[in-house]
């Protein structure tokens, strides 16, 4: 274990004691304290300063743009994980256009917070990544979408824009080689369904973020029926530092399937929350112990969410052996998702975490389909009645059933966002469950004469995401 | 129930915010409708919230059916349709920041005022609304204030205690001009220091900081790798004597 390599924390370059191998603070996403000087990204020929996308316009054709970004391996960081060059070669090279790049930057999982850094805090890396990836795609128009909330990433990256339109890199003669290249900052209004791609679609298009069918599929068919590319704002950045140091800088990082660097953000029960950018593949053990200073003095680790709030829990200090890349984490019983790790530590009653996922899934289902629209408030509605000392045994059977019942048969993932957690709680920590249980009226009422009369306890908050 | 039309507006009166605004992004779309919720959320920049008339307007602005822009208005939650107070207190409730202590917040704010989620307060200057997270899951119990205007102006106030959140209200209804400024909340060694400086976490109500302080008293100085707190003792003297006064304590 080398003393004395660069971790990039909260932004802050800061040295630290960690096997992770130093990031190229000139080539990585983030180089926070250079590019924050906005001053500092002009086409000056070094790296960041757009020279990525110079280069591309006058050298690379469109393939060979894909063909690099296919080579690196990058794979969306959103939270499904497709490899994104591949992702860029699905829009049919014939069709008379317009074709569109759309940027999910509608970060709202619980426990995430790492776009907002970087569209906050280099705003520029993202927008001459789009450039890169519209050159590739061969759109003109980019749409970043942005989740209401953030009024600061909404002006930060508008003020980059314009500084953009102003000096000529965007516009209709990009670098004066005449190509069409436009970005626009589109706000969201508070709706984490329009996280989900076909929502983010529908909500660009000024309709309500419903989930629509695929296929047809947002590379064939996507925002106002034209070929979409859509592809998460950590992605996006990426490009730029793919095409400055090439493919093999990025698959020289991380594990075989899961090359380069990613940002996790690290939240809950630990000392030093906030984020680092760091290897695929380092342990879990060393994120939460080394970077996040380990959890807070005599707790043990009860279980952790590798991936934000959709995700299932792990269960016990097993964890800090899981590599942190997508087939890691999935070996170890959950998934990589937004790389939004949560750690809970055995203060925490997984009952209240899982009633408060469910409060904001029932909250935020976003009405389509029954199976999520319904089964997310029962869920909520059982883990209330449980903590209000209403619970019985049978709960646990009825939360699963609920659960089968929403778990791949909702129409887009928010169902099953919703169902993961719950069932890895009610399966791995049936003791929490049970404990309350235990103590509930009814189910000692019905214990002793085998009726229960006493009535589930009504409560307020479930009645108010019931209203709403 | 919604209420009735009062009084119509023609869309070539609404405010000229609204309309440069339409103006100024039109060029980048293929139909108007996608412009709606941009622009009802300009709207409420200017109006504070979006009222039946309002809707009404932009839908005729924009050549959208009013149906749809009812829809959309009822779909999204940030946009609201009754007034709020000069503050929109949003105050984030999931997991973080309900381990971070948000409900002991949010039962402060309705003792103080006796206001309910969504009320104004009788002073008229704030409105608690409860939202979903803010993606700031690092520094709970995490809020944004919202003051409006004609524009929104967010303030992110994170890492709140009870006393500190009373402390903020208090400014903030008594017009102090820095009420929302950065606070000091807490301060702790720091585990797996790099070097034998004296690191420390550093924790305000804006974000956690690792850093190294040098000196003691009125000289201390602040040091952090993203330089943010380079001139400290200029840029926020009450913040500086805050965390002099705790580093002497460490």
């Amino acid at each position: 274990m080398a003393k004395g390599n660069p971790i990039l924390m909260n932004g802050i370059r800061h040295e630290c004691i960690t096997p992770v191998s130093a990031l190229d603070n000139e080539i990585g996403i983030r180089s926070l304290a250079d590019y924050e000087s906005k001053a500092r990204y002009v086409p000056d020929g070094k790296p960041g300063g757009y020279r990525a996308i110079q280069h591309v316009l006058n050298n690379m054709s469109p393939e060979q743009v894909i063909d690099e970004v296919k080579a690196s391996g990058l794979r969306g960081k959103g939270g499904a994980g497709f490899p994104t060059g591949l992702k860029w070669s699905f829009v049919p090279k014939d069709h008379p256009g317009p074709k569109y790049l759309a940027i999910n930057g509608d970060e709202g999982e619980p426990g995430t917070f790492k776009d907002r850094y970087i569209m906050e805090d280099c705003p520029h890396r993202l927008i001459e990544g789009a450039m890169i990836a519209m050159h590739a795609i061969g759109a003109e128009q980019t749409y970043c979408y942005i989740r209401g909330e953030f009024y600061d990433s909404l002006r930060l990256l508008d003020d980059a824009v314009k500084e953009c339109y102003a000096k000529g890199y965007l516009g209709d003669n990009v670098f004066g080689t005449g190509k069409r290249m436009h970005f626009q900052v589109h706000t969201g209004a508070g709706a984490y369904i329009c996280g989900e791609e076909t929502s983010m679609l529908s909500s660009i298009e000024g309709s309500r973020g419903h989930p629509k069918m695929k296929p047809p599929f947002p590379a064939i068919e996507g925002v106002f029926r034209k070929p979409t590319i859509i592809n998460n704002v950590e992605s996006i950045a990426c490009a730029p530092a793919i095409i400055d140091a090439g493919a093999g800088w990025f698959t020289a990082r991380g594990t075989e399937k899961s090359p380069g660097i990613k940002i996790v953000s690290v939240s809950g029960c630990v000392r030093n929350p906030g984020w680092w950018e760091i290897e695929y593949g380092t342990p879990i053990g060393v994120i939460v112990n080394e970077l996040a200073g380990g959890l807070l003095p005599g707790r043990k680790l009860k279980g952790l969410i590798p991936g934000g709030s959709s995700c299932p829990v792990i269960k016990g200090e097993a964890a800090y052996d899981v590599p942190f890349d997508y087939e890691g984490c999935v070996a170890g019983g959950s998934m990589l998702g937004s790389a939004a790790m949560i750690v809970l530590d055995d203060s925490i009653d997984m009952v209240g975490v899982m009633r408060n996922f469910s409060k904001f899934y029932a909250h935020e289902s976003c009405g389509k389909c029954t199976p999520c629209r319904e089964g997310t408030r029962w869920m909520l509605q059982i883990h209330q009645r449980i903590l209000d000392g209403g619970g019985t045994m049978e709960d646990l059977d009825l939360l699963i059933d609920i659960i089968n019942g929403i778990e791949a048969k909702s129409f887009c993932p928010l169902g099953d966002a919703a169902a993961w957690p719950v069932r890895s709680a009610v399966e791995r920590f049936p003791e929490d469950y049970i404990a309350w249980i235990e103590k509930s009226s009814r189910f000692n009422a019905l214990k002793e004469n085998g009726n229960g009369s006493a009535s589930p306890a009504g409560s307020e908050e479930a009645a108010e995401v019931e209203a709403s | 129930m919604p209420e009735l039309h009062t009084k119509d507006i023609n869309p070539a009166e609404l405010p000229k915010q609204i309309t440069d605004f339409v103006k100024g992004i039109a060029s980048q779309y293929p139909n108007s409708k996608a412009m709606l919720i941009p622009t009802l959320i300009e709207a409420q920049k200017y109006y504070g919230h979006v009222t039946d008339e309002v809707a009404m307007a932009i839908g005729k602005l924009l050549k959208v059916p009013y149906g749809e822009v009812e829809a959309v208005i009822d779909f999204y939650t940030m946009i609201l349709q009754k007034p709020t107070g000069e503050y929109i207190v949003g105050l984030c409730d999931t997991w973080n920041c309900e381990w971070g202590g948000a409900a002991a917040l949010k039962e402060h704010f309705i003792a103080k005022y006796g206001k309910g989620v969504g009320e104004i307060t009788a002073d008229g200057k704030f409105t608690l609304l409860m939202v979903e997270c803010l993606c700031d899951c690092h520094n709970p119990p995490s809020l944004q204030f919202l003051q409006r205007g004609e524009h929104f102006t967010p303030t992110w106030s994170n890492n709140l205690t009870v006393e500190l959140f009373d402390a903020i209200l208090d400014d903030l209804a008594a017009g102090k001009a820095d009420a929302l400024r950065e606070r000091f909340v807490r301060m702790e060694k720091k585990q797996n220091a790099p070097d034998d400086r004296n690191w420390v976490w550093l924790v305000t109500t804006r974000n956690q900081y690792p850093c190294v302080l040098e000196g003691s008293g009125d000289a201390m100085k602040v040091i952090d790798g993203f330089g943010k707190f380079g001139d400290l003792k200029n840029d926020n003297p009450a913040l500086h004597a805050e965390i002099a006064a705790a580093a002497k304590e460490l």
